[in-house]
């Protein structure tokens, strides 16, 4: 009969002995994250510091509400107008969070949060100062016509129209 | 006696001193989970790059050197699961012909064959007690799973791992009993 705590004694030993053979430990200037830190790969933006307490529908919503945000709202977030650079930030973002992922977590809302907290604000101020999301827009938001709340019969394909009482 | 400083998160020195704490026992964990210090090699790089893009997140609530663990152990899980598939698909191109011998094979110890043997999870476990010293507490905290599943992962190794080694191990510790040796008539 194999004594337990001999055997775990022995395991001990003989991982001690692989460990042992493992090689040299390189130095930080020579490790990857060292590399692509100084070329600039890694520089954070403020999308890259987000952290927090959202789930993972919390962060695709995130994504999808900054994504409709207006130029201003981009333009404070990825400090550039053009969609292009602000919807790769998001996905690049949302990347970052998803390889930050471990052992059994599920989710990457926990990452992402933080630029809900931080970023959230800004974007949802100034997107409301556009007045992208009222309902009753000025005239001069509608210099064509008669701007009006209720939805016109294409906006519904498939249903008919309610009249709003 | 030198007091150590808190990680910062967000701060490269500090990321570049968890990186020398940690970068030894990460990587003798991998190289035993995987199949060779090369690949153990690329993977450890591999996740300190992953948790230096998350370090501004990290929360110091944590302890880093677990968060660091954690992140390394998901990437050569993942790492894990490529292997096998590249060898399933080896095995299917080969269609019955004998592999071809695999240098390194002849350069692993017994008990390194049969962690890799193991599921990457029970090898974990196994690689986080009895090399790196941490608790059933400190393991369920690196691998977030209840202690109760560190216990049973644990027990699980060692009875494989007694079962197939113990003869070795008798015979190394000189703990076997000896044969008896029939007596000459």
């Amino acid at each position: 009969m194999v004594n337990g705590d001999g055997f775990e004694r022995w395991l001990e030993q003989e991982l001690q002995q692989t460990a042992r053979e493992g090689g040299p430990s390189p130095a930080p200037s020579q490790a990857g994250y060292h590399a692509a830190h100084i070329q600039g790969g890694l520089h954070m933006s403020g999308l890259a510091t987000a952290a927090g307490v959202i789930s993972a529908k919390g962060a695709v919503g995130l994504v999808v509400a900054v994504l409709a945000a207006g130029a201003a709202g981009e333009a404070v977030v990825t400090g550039s107008v053009n969609p292009s650079n602000w919807g790769q930030q998001v996905v690049v973002q949302v990347q970052t969070c998803k390889d930050a992922l471990t052992g059994d977590e599920h989710g990457i809302g926990d990452c992402v949060s933080t630029f809900a907290k931080q970023n959230g604000p800004a974007v949802s101020g100034d997107h409301r100062a556009s007045g992208a999301r009222t309902n009753h827009p000025s005239a001069t938001d509608h210099p064509g016509g008669q701007p009006t709340g209720l939805p016109n019969a294409t906006s519904h394909p498939t249903s008919p129209p309610t009249t709003r009482p | 006696m030198e007091i150590e400083q808190p990680y910062r998160p967000g701060d490269k020195e500090d990321f570049d001193r968890l990186y020398r704490a940690t970068y030894q026992r990460i990587f003798a964990t991998l190289m035993i989970i995987l199949k060779s210090p090369a690949a153990a090699e690329d993977a450890t790089q591999d996740a300190y790059l992953r948790a230096f893009k998350a370090w501004r997140t990290w929360k110091q609530e944590a302890p880093a050197e677990a968060w660091v663990f954690r992140i390394a152990l998901n990437v050569a899980f993942s790492q894990r699961r490529r292997e096998r598939l590249f060898e399933i698909g080896a095995i299917l191109r080969r269609l019955g012909r004998p592999a071809e011998p695999d240098p390194t094979e002849s350069m692993q110890s017994d008990l390194v064959r049969e962690l890799r043997a193991l599921p990457p999870k029970q090898a974990t476990a196994i690689v986080l007690r009895h090399l790196h010293g941490f608790t059933n507490r400190e393991i369920a905290a690196v691998l977030k799973i209840p202690e109760r599943t560190v216990a049973s992962r644990l027990a699980a190794a060692r009875a494989r791992l007694q079962n197939r080694l113990g003869d070795r191990q008798q015979l190394e510790m000189g703990t076997s009993q000896p044969h008896p040796v029939p007596l000459e008539e």
